[in-house]
């Protein structure tokens, strides 16, 4: 393995520890795709009243729930979702915002007033107020795919932020003198804004974006739990911890676990994204 | 064709809280071929002005009001944006900076740099095409050599091209940096290159060093060139010709022996006698007294009168005329005629 990449891991223990948590549930979830049966021999999705509410131990590690599901093997099944859905939102809200921006902060003008003026009417929103009625909207008559249309809420709430960012960066940037000089040497707008200003709009974006990764995953599974995410007996952690709701404190097993789960992922991402932070040093 | 560029009657103006001042006045300018022009001036003479109108790059809040700046019989005031970049770049207009720092991009690397100053260049009457866009407009006909650009770095006193061409900016030094960018200008070969103050953010041995590659530059590809400075000993050192610039409009214009042996206009000589090397009396240097005005706020008639020794009643009243004085020698002062 490369030495100055385990350098760069050992000093920096947030983005090694966030890493790690990252790559473990990615892992799972692989696995959980190819054959859940290699981590679990239960059925995520077998009903089996006979062993409902036993609590956690060496035959169910997180126990069972109210239908004598396995919450392990139903958290397995869960993971392939919850972990690919927040890259999804993530990236498509960093395109469209990276685009946006770029477009409003270059040319500026009539231009960039008209899209920020766009971007401040979703600003104004609470996000995920406006996310809930815009997949109870979208999502009502097409009960199958809800799924896609809770992360397209999550999208349209999420992209103006980036646009605010990118904009920002690239009025800074685009006072720098290099950008006059490739002016000068006769490059296009294009050339400019693709080799002059999108190169330092990496960082910030990774990191940023990084940061966001948890928050997504917290929003989405808001969504899930108010029962916007996927369609049942499809498993989900949002939704896990709204269905174990009903058998709290007694049978804290159901939702606590999925719960635990959600944290932990959002804090891989929130380690991951403080340790890039330090590492790129974006705040001097 | 006998001159490269013909300035005429240029007015200059910017906008800020809806106010609304002149930058220059009334400006008239001939470059030859192969000839090099300083422009001297104090901050807000309108010098750094006149170098952005003539590359196409006034800011937002400024425009031409009035003249032409002919570029080889182009004028370039009537050029829209999107075409001008046919007259900067290869043999066109180039311009390098004071500020060698932020010149160049700290995320490309040298050779990027310069592969991309010359062969980025969008070439002319090309339809839209998605390959090409997506690409970036690799020109054909100017495809460089690897052995241009290396020349190029010899050029500019680099033993060890090679080295440079891989390292960022940021592990060069300012003047290392400055010498990159005359290096772009070796690959470019422009026809006119505006040097704005290329030279004040080095210490003086490399001072002389940029002006020695300057002056190479004009020999090999008689390139013309407008050195912008504040600092009149450095310009009659590499000029043919000296401008002298203040509060917009032109102070005195001659040859650099002219101007430094016998300046006519009470500014030039105050600034000639506010240098070590040129003052003759006895005790302290004597500087110009008061300050460079706002170009919001010019002063009536000839702007230098509020600081001017030999003010006179006219001067509050009337802006002076350019005047010729000897072969060669122009001057805008109440005092002459």
């Amino acid at each position: 393995m490369n030495t100055s990449l385990m350098k760069i891991l050992t000093k920096n223990v947030n983005l090694l520890l966030g890493t790690i948590i990252i790559m473990f549930f990615i892992v799972m979830a692989i696995i959980s795709v190819i054959n859940i049966h290699l981590l679990t021999r239960y059925n995520p999705n077998q009903i089996n009243f006979s062993e409902a509410n036993l609590p956690p131990s060496i035959l169910h590690i997180f126990g069972t729930d109210q239908e004598g599901r396995d919450v392990f093997s139903r958290v397995l099944a869960a993971l392939p979702i919850d972990v690919s859905i927040p890259y999804i939102i993530v990236g498509a809200s960093v395109l469209i915002g990276l685009i946006v921006g770029i477009i409003s902060g270059y040319f500026g003008g009539i231009l960039d007033e008209i899209l920020m003026r766009f971007t401040d009417i979703f600003l104004a929103f609470p996000g995920i107020l406006l996310a809930l009625a815009i997949s109870e909207i979208l999502g009502s008559s097409h009960l199958a795919y809800r799924l896609y249309f809770s992360a397209l809420a999550l999208i349209i709430v999420n992209w103006p932020v980036y646009a605010r960012l990118v904009r920002g960066q690239v009025l800074q940037i685009k006072s720098m003198t290099y950008i006059t000089l490739a002016k000068v040497a006769g490059l296009g707008n294009y050339q400019i804004m693709k080799r002059h200003v999108l190169p330092h709009l990496i960082p910030i974006l990774l990191v940023y974006s990084t940061l966001d990764m948890g928050t997504i995953i917290l929003s989405y599974s808001i969504l899930a739990f108010f029962g916007l995410g996927a369609p049942p007996p499809t498993p989900e952690l949002g939704r896990m911890v709204y269905d174990g709701l009903s058998a709290l404190p007694q049978n804290w097993w159901s939702s606590v676990f999925p719960a635990l789960v959600i944290t932990l992922m959002a804090l891989g991402y929130s380690l991951a994204g403080d340790g890039l932070r330090d590492l790129l040093d974006l705040r001097s | 064709m006998d001159k490269l560029l013909i300035i005429d009657d240029l007015w200059i103006s910017y906008y800020k809280d809806g106010k609304k001042a002149y930058a220059i006045r009334g400006l008239n300018l001939e470059v030859n071929y192969n000839q090099i022009v300083g422009i001297v001036g104090e901050s807000g003479s309108g010098k750094s002005t006149l170098g952005h109108a003539i590359v196409g790059l006034l800011p937002s809040n400024s425009r031409v009001e009035k003249g032409r700046i002919l570029f080889e019989g182009t004028d370039l005031t009537k050029i829209n944006r999107r075409d001008f970049y046919r007259f900067r770049g290869k043999n066109a207009i180039f311009m390098i900076f004071q500020d060698p720092m932020s010149s160049l991009n700290p995320t490309m690397k040298i050779y990027d740099q310069l592969r991309e100053a010359v062969q980025g260049k969008r070439s002319s009457n090309e339809d839209f095409s998605l390959t090409r866009w997506f690409l970036g407009n690799i020109r054909k006909d100017i495809i460089i050599e690897n052995k241009d650009i290396i020349e190029a770095l010899k050029k500019v006193g680099f033993k060890n091209p090679k080295e440079i061409l891989v390292k960022y900016p940021h592990q060069l030094s300012g003047g290392e940096r400055q010498r990159i960018m005359i290096a772009m200008a070796y690959l470019l070969k422009p026809k006119l290159l505006i040097a704005d103050e290329p030279t004040t953010a080095l210490d003086v041995v490399t001072q002389a060093q940029v002006l020695k590659m300057l002056l190479e530059l004009k020999d090999e590809y008689k390139t013309s060139i407008i050195f912008i400075s504040h600092d009149i000993t450095l310009v009659s050192q590499i000029s043919d010709r000296i401008l002298v610039m203040y509060g917009g409009i032109l102070m005195e214009d001659g040859s650099s022996e002219e101007i430094l042996k016998n300046p006519l206009n009470p500014y030039t000589k105050g600034l000639i006698s506010s240098l070590p090397i040129y003052f003759k009396g006895e005790g302290r240097i004597s500087p110009i007294p008061g300050f460079p005005p706002n170009i919001f706020n010019l002063p009536a008639g000839c702007p230098f009168h509020p600081r001017c020794s030999s003010n006179m009643s006219i001067c509050k009243l009337q802006m002076p005329k350019i005047k010729k004085i000897g072969e060669s020698h122009y001057v805008a002062c109440h005092l002459y005629g």
